[in-house]
C-alpha cells in the first residue's frame, strides 16, 4: 500500500473503529433492555412460551403450530379428562420448535399424556430461518442445540444482543402492556366465523420429500418421550382439503408401529369433518369445530387410558 | 452467495482487504478467483456454462476486430447465436416446447413434449446481455477487442454485478480493471453508505412487504379486491426495494474497491409518465434495449405505426428476458402499450398528480409480473375490479414494520426529488454527528426490524 493509501486507510480506521465500538455499546444496551422487557412480559405469546419452557406442570398438553392452538380447546379436554390441560401451540411454528419446547418442558417434569399436532406437510419443508421464537431462550441448555437448525453461524450471530429479539419489539410491547390475548383459555386461541373455500379442494403442491433435519429431531423427541414412558399421541387434525397421505403420514405410522408409547390418529379426509360450518378457513377449525374435535379426541383418550389399549380407529 | 448472507459479511471485507494489499498486477487474478468463488456458492457446475460463453465471446471479439466486411458480421452472428442458444436452452426451451404443445392440443393435434429438468444458472440472463454488449460494441468499433483473456473474463464475472447487474458496457468497465485503484477514504465511505442503504431497502422493507404479498398472492382465491390491490401496491414497492437494494449493494461494493458502476435506479416511482419511469427503472437494462434493440429497429425516426410496433416489440422482448412465461410477455407488452398511448397523447409538461397515475399504471402491470400464471393474473384483475370487503391484515407486526419503513423511504425519496426540508439529508449531512448517527441508526434498525433469514433477491431468478 502506498503512503497516500495508508493515510486514507488510517483515516478510515479512525472513523470505523469508534463506529464499531459505539455500535457494540448500543447493541449491548438495547439488547439488554429488550431482554429485560422480554422477561417482564405478563401476557401474550411470549409469556406463553416462557411459561411452557420454564414453569408449566400440566398433566395433559398439546404441542404444535397455529393448528394446535386453534383446534384443541383446553376447557373441553380438562372437563372430559378431569385434569388440567394446556395448549402449547404457537402460530408459524413447526416440528423443530415443537421438539425444542417439548424437550425443555419434559426435562423439568413428566406429564401424563402428550399430544403432538403434526402438520399435514410437516416433514416436507425445512424450518431454517423460522426458529426466531426460540432465540430469546438461547441460554437455555436444552434449547440451544435446536438453534443450529435456524441456519448457519447462529453462535456468531448471537454475539449480537439485539439479534435474539429481532422483529419482536411490538410483540414485547403488546405482551408487556396487555394487548395480546395469547395466554387466555389455557393456551387455546379460538377462531370465530367461517370462510373456507366454496368446495373442498386438494391440498396443493403436496411434496413427498423429507427434510432430514426435521425427521431426526422428531425421532429424537419421540425416543425421549418413550424413554420417559410418557404416552404420546401424534395427531393430524382436520383440514378442509383432500389430503394425499404422503411422507408425513408414513413417518407417523412408522413411529407409532415402532414405539410402544406412541400412537397416531389421522383426522384428515374424514366425512364427519367435511362440514364447512366448522372451519374458520381451509386450515383451521373455528371454535365450533374445535369444540367438536376436542370432545371427540378427549373421549378417545379417555377410552384409551381406561382400557390401557390402542386408540380406537 | 447472497449479499444479505452472513457469508458475504465475511467475504466482502476479506476480498477487499486482500485486493488493496496485493500489488496492482495481481489484483485482476484475485478478483477473478473471488468472483468464481462467489458464483460457486450457488451451483458451482454452472460456472462451466459461463466459461463457455466467455471463451466464445472473447474469441469472437478478437476475430471481429481482425476481420473485415462480411466476415466481421459472421463472427458477430456466430457469437450472438451461441450466447443466445445457451440462454435459450436453459431458460426458454421448456417454455417454447410447452407453448407449442399447448397450441397443437388446441388444434386437436398430438405433440408430445420432452421437458428438460434443468435449473436456470443464476444470473445467466444478465451475463448473456453483458457479453452481447461487448461483441456488439466491438463490432460497432466503439470498443477495442480485449486481448487479455483474464481481464475479459473478469468483465463478465466481476462479482458485485455478476448475478443481477447493473448490466455494464465494456466502455465503462474494461478500462477500470486496468487502472490502479488506491484505497480512497471518500470512495470507501460512499460505497459503505450505498451498501447500508441497499441492505435497509432489501431486509427492512422488501422482505417485510414480501410476507404480506406472498400470503395474499399465494392464496389469491381467498382474498377480495381491496386486499389484492394492497398486495399489488406492496409488491410494487417490494420489487423496487429488492432490486434497487441489490443494485445499491453491488454499486457500493464496487465503489469501495474504487470501481464505478452505472446507476440502475433513480426514484422510479416519482416519474410523471411511463416513459420517464423507464428512464429511472433498471436503467442498465432499459438503455441496453434502447441501444441494441429499439434503435436498430429504427427508433423514433420512423412512421407512427412503425414506432408503435418497435416499442411493443422491444417491450415484449424485455418481458420475455425477465422470464419464460406468458405473464412476463404480457407485462412487457402492457408497458409497451402505455408508451405507445403516451406517445400519441404527447403531453410534455405533466402535473404532479401524474406521479400517482403513472404509479397506478405500473402497479397494474406488476400483477402480471408477480402472478404465477395467466389465469391467476386475470383472476386477480377481475377480483380487484369486482369484489369488495374488508382488508386482510395477516401478520400485523410485519405489516406495521413494512408500512412504517416504506413511509420513511418515500419521505426520503420525495425530499431528494423535490428538495424538501431545504435538501436536508441524514447520510450527506454537514454535521459529522448527524451523519454517523444516522449510519448507526440504520444498522440498529436492520438488526431490530430486518428479516434476517437470507431470503433470495427476486431478480436472481432471471
Amino acid at each position: 500500500m502506498e503512503s497516500k493509501s495508508k493515510s486514507a486507510f488510517l483515516k478510515f480506521l479512525g472513523v470505523f473503529l469508534p463506529f464499531c465500538l459505539l455500535l457494540f455499546i448500543c447493541d449491548f444496551s438495547i439488547g439488554k433492555l429488550l431482554e429485560y422487557e422480554y422477561r417482564s412480559v405478563k401476557s401474550g405469546v411470549i409469556r406463553k412460551t416462557t411459561f411452557i419452557i420454564d414453569e408449566m406442570r400440566t398433566p395433559y398438553v398439546v404441542f404444535g403450530s397455529s393448528r394446535a392452538s386453534r383446534h384443541y380447546k383446553s376447557s373441553v379436554f380438562s372437563q372430559q379428562l378431569a385434569d388440567p390441560f394446556y395448549n402449547c401451540g404457537r402460530d408459524g411454528q413447526e416440528m423443530i420448535y415443537v421438539s425444542a419446547v417439548t424437550t425443555a418442558a419434559m426435562n423439568r417434569y413428566q406429564p401424563k399424556f402428550v399430544i403432538v399436532d403434526v402438520l399435514p406437510e410437516e416433514f416436507t419443508k425445512s424450518e431454517e430461518g423460522k426458529l426466531g421464537a426460540l432465540l430469546p431462550y438461547h441460554e437455555n441448555k436444552t434449547i440451544r442445540p435446536f438453534l443450529n437448525y435456524n441456519g448457519k453461524f447462529q453462535n456468531i450471530k448471537l454475539l449480537s444482543k439485539i439479534y435474539p429479539y429481532n422483529s419482536m419489539l411490538t410483540t414485547i410491547l403488546a405482551g408487556r402492556y396487555g394487548a395480546d390475548a395469547n395466554s387466555r383459555e389455557n393456551g387455546y386461541l379460538p377462531l370465530y366465523g367461517n370462510k373456507p373455500s366454496a368446495k373442498i379442494q386438494p391440498l396443493k403442491d403436496q411434496e413427498d420429500n423429507v427434510d432430514l433435519n426435521k425427521f431426526h429431531v422428531f425421532q429424537e423427541l419421540l425416543r425421549n418421550l418413550e424413554r420417559k414412558k410418557i404416552r404420546t399421541l401424534l395427531v393430524i387434525s382436520p383440514l378442509y382439503k383432500t389430503y394425499k397421505q404422503g411422507s408425513t403420514v408414513r413417518i407417523c405410522k412408522l413411529f407409532a408401529a415402532k414405539l410402544k408409547y406412541v400412537q397416531f390418529l389421522n383426522y384428515t379426509n374424514l366425512q364427519e369433518y367435511r362440514n364447512p360450518e366448522i372451519y374458520a378457513d381451509d386450515y383451521h377449525l373455528n371454535d365450533k369445530g374445535a369444540s367438536k374435535f376436542s370432545a371427540d379426541l378427549a373421549s378417545k383418550i379417555v377410552k384409551l387410558q381406561s382400557a390401557g389399549q390402542d386408540l380406537p380407529e | 452467495m447472497l449479499f444479505n448472507s452472513f457469508n458475504f459479511l465475511v467475504f466482502f471485507p476479506l476480498v477487499t482487504a486482500i485486493y488493496f494489499l496485493l500489488p496492482h498486477r495481481f489484483r485482476w487474478i484475485h478478483l477473478l478467483i473471488c468472483s468464481c468463488v462467489f458464483y460457486c456458492f450457488f451451483v458451482p457446475e454452472y460456472l462451466s456454462i459461463l466459461a463457455l460463453t466467455i471463451v466464445v465471446d472473447y474469441a469472437a471479439g478478437i476475430y471481429i476486430e481482425k476481420s473485415a466486411g462480411n466476415k466481421r458480421k459472421w463472427w458477430l452472428i456466430i457469437s450472438i447465436v451461441v450466447t443466445c442458444l445457451i440462454l435459450f436452452a436453459f431458460k426458454y426451451y421448456n417454455f417454447f416446447a410447452s407453448s407449442i404443445s399447448g397450441l397443437a392440443e388446441f388444434f386437436g393435434l398430438h405433440y408430445p413434449v420432452k421437458v428438460l429438468s434443468i435449473l436456470l444458472p443464476i444470473g445467466l440472463s444478465f451475463h448473456t446481455f453483458q457479453s452481447l454488449s461487448y461483441v456488439i460494441e466491438v463490432y460497432r468499433g466503439n470498443q477495442k477487442a480485449e486481448r487479455h483473456f483474464g481481464i475479459y473474463a473478469l468483465y463478465v464475472l466481476f462479482y458485485p454485478q455478476l448475478v443481477a447487474g447493473p448490466i455494464e458496457r465494456p466502455q465503462n468497465m474494461l478500462h477500470q480493471f486496468r487502472e490502479k485503484h488506491e484505497f480512497e477514504y471518500d470512495h470507501v465511505i460512499s460505497g459503505l453508505k450505498k451498501i447500508l442503504w441497499g441492505i435497509f431497502k432489501k431486509i427492512v422493507i422488501a422482505d417485510r412487504l414480501a410476507v404480506y404479498v406472498d400470503l395474499v398472492y399465494n392464496n389469491q382465491e381467498h382474498h377480495n379486491g381491496p386486499t389484492l390491490m394492497l398486495a399489488t401496491v406492496f409488491f410494487a414497492f417490494q420489487i423496487y426495494c429488492d432490486f434497487s437494494g441489490y443494485s445499491d449493494i453491488a454499486i457500493g461494493v464496487a465503489r469501495v474497491m474504487g470501481f464505478k458502476l452505472m446507476t440502475n435506479f433513480n426514484r422510479p416511482y416519482l416519474a410523471r409518465s411511463v416513459a420517464e419511469f423507464w428512464k429511472r427503472w433498471h436503467i442498465s437494462l432499459s438503455t441496453w434495449f434502447k441501444d441494441y434493440v429499439y434503435i436498430p429497429l429504427g427508433g423514433n425516426r420512423v412512421s407512427k405505426i412503425r414506432l408503435a410496433s418497435n416499442l411493443l416489440l422491444t417491450f415484449a422482448i424485455s418481458g420475455l428476458w425477465h422470464g419464460a412465461n406468458w405473464t412476463f410477455v404480457i407485462w412487457g407488452t402492457l408497458n409497451g402499450i402505455y408508451l405507445v398511448i403516451s406517445n400519441w397523447i404527447g403531453q410534455k409538461h405533466r402535473p404532479v398528480y401524474h406521479i400517482l397515475l403513472t404509479f397506478c399504471l405500473i402497479a397494474f402491470s406488476w400483477i402480471f409480473f408477480r402472478a404465477q400464471n395467466l389465469s391467476q393474473a386475470l383472476m386477480i384483475v377481475q377480483k380487484i375490479g369486482t369484489t369488495t370487503g374488508g382488508l386482510y391484515i395477516g401478520d400485523p407486526r410485519s405489516l406495521a414494520y413494512g408500512v412504517f419503513f416504506l413511509t420513511v423511504l418515500l419521505i426520503t425519496e420525495c425530499a431528494e426529488e423535490f428538495k424538501w426540508f431545504n435538501s436536508f439529508s441524514l447520510f450527506a449531512n454537514d454535521s459529522k454527528i448527524v451523519r454517523r448517527g444516522s449510519y448507526l441508526l440504520v444498522v440498529l434498525i436492520v438488526l431490530l426490524f430486518g428479516v434476517l433469514d437470507n431470503s433470495q433477491f427476486i431478480y436472481f431468478q432471471f
